[in-house]
């Protein structure tokens, strides 16, 4: 049986590592995000939906 | 919806939101098209402007060279597919803006930037804004592409430019579509719309065993060029090497090289030149006047240079490239 404080760090741990495996979820591995527009550079040429025929 | 239409190069990738071009660095948010890789360049080195190969392009001088990741085409003997057929995330880049890019180059002395190793198309407006910065400074900008482009974008791109390496890498629509996944009318409209537009433009053709190397096909690329590009095209023959989703086949015999080169040299070519293959003696430029020999060359090292200035020593014949 574990003592007080034991029980305590071990909630403790688990409740950082649950943090940090969503933080690294949120920000980790690009390829498995959408990216967004904000540091890329909007290409030369294209059209849009509405330029599209048919 | 929120549907896009890429009209850079022939496929005309169509969009929707969050989908990218065939390319992978082109993607549609929110109803926009954006480069992933515009300032991300996965590979920069200084190497000397015989590499491209550019062997009428100030000889010895250093070209800045950049590529990021992505490719229009897909060519199964790709060399450089671990950055061209990659994602821009699975490329490991460094970010570099123009600005940074023509510094740089300033810095290390070279008088060309590159857009090179996998495809300057792809990254269009990093290679535009990046060559218009360089002009400015008084730089040369060099492209090494396949061609795969639309007319509206080229013109546009030529304005900036001054050289280009160009493959061709066959003369049938066949071989386009089995071997890259494209179309060869673009590319041939290319070369054509560089030269009227006065940029220095010079061929390359991997000739690979089984694929390209006949006859019929060595003399269709040569009379093309003859036709169209006019005689003082260079045209670099290039030897393969079992590379990628090609390796079922042998490097490109010698003698298959000295073929082709033969053959142009038969049908008019004046600069017909051997690549990959260091030691031959077709890395030299030979003075089509004179027939003297004007640069003598090993690999990409000049060795002897008898036409500063593109000017023949020997009977003052002006060759043709770019030499100031």
């Amino acid at each position: 049986m574990p003592s007080k404080i034991t029980r305590r760090r071990f909630v403790k741990i688990c409740v950082l590592g649950m943090a940090g495996f969503f933080i690294a979820k949120l920000t980790g591995d690009p390829t498995q995000r959408t990216p967004g527009s904000g540091n890329l550079k909007e290409a030369s040429f294209y059209r849009r939906a509405d330029d599209l025929a048919g | 919806m929120n549907k896009v239409e890429c009209t850079l190069c022939p496929r005309h990738c169509k969009l929707a939101e969050g989908q990218r071009g065939d390319c992978r660095v082109r993607t549609n948010v929110g109803g926009k098209l954006f480069s992933l890789v515009y300032g991300k360049p996965c590979a920069v080195n200084t190497d000397p402007i015989e590499k491209k190969p550019l062997y009428h392009l100030l000889p010895g001088s250093s070209a800045f060279s950049i590529a990021t990741a992505g490719c229009n085409l897909h060519c199964l003997y790709c060399q450089n597919w671990e950055i061209s057929q990659s994602q821009p995330e699975n490329a490991r880049s460094t970010p570099m803006s123009p600005e940074e890019v023509v510094s740089k180059a300033l810095a290390n002395r070279c008088r060309t930037i590159a857009y090179t190793y996998s495809e300057p198309i792809v990254f269009y407006e990093y290679t535009y804004d990046t060559s218009k910065l360089a002009k400015d400074k008084g730089l040369l900008n060099a492209l090494v592409t396949a061609g795969y482009i639309e007319q509206e974008p080229l013109k546009q791109l030529c304005a900036v430019t001054d050289a280009a390496s160009v493959t061709i890498k066959g003369m049938t629509e066949d071989f386009y579509q089995k071997m890259s996944k494209g179309t060869l009318k673009p590319v041939l409209d290319c070369v054509t719309t560089m030269k009227k537009m006065g940029v220095w433009v010079e061929i390359i053709n991997l000739v690979i065993p089984t694929w390209n190397d006949s006859d019929e096909d060595i003399l269709a690329l040569v009379r093309w060029i003859k036709n169209y590009c006019g005689v003082d095209t260079p045209l670099h023959f290039s030897r393969f090497w079992p590379m990628y989703q090609l390796t079922n086949l042998p490097p490109t015999p010698e003698s298959t090289l000295n073929r082709a080169w033969d053959i142009a040299k038969k049908e008019g070519l004046r600069f017909v030149y051997m690549g990959n293959l260091p030691t031959h003696h077709g890395n030299n430029t030979l003075c089509p006047s004179c027939g003297k020999l004007a640069i003598e060359r090993r690999g990409y090292e000049i060795l002897q240079d008898h036409a500063p200035n593109g000017k023949c020593k020997y009977c003052n014949f002006q060759l043709a490239g770019v030499w100031k």
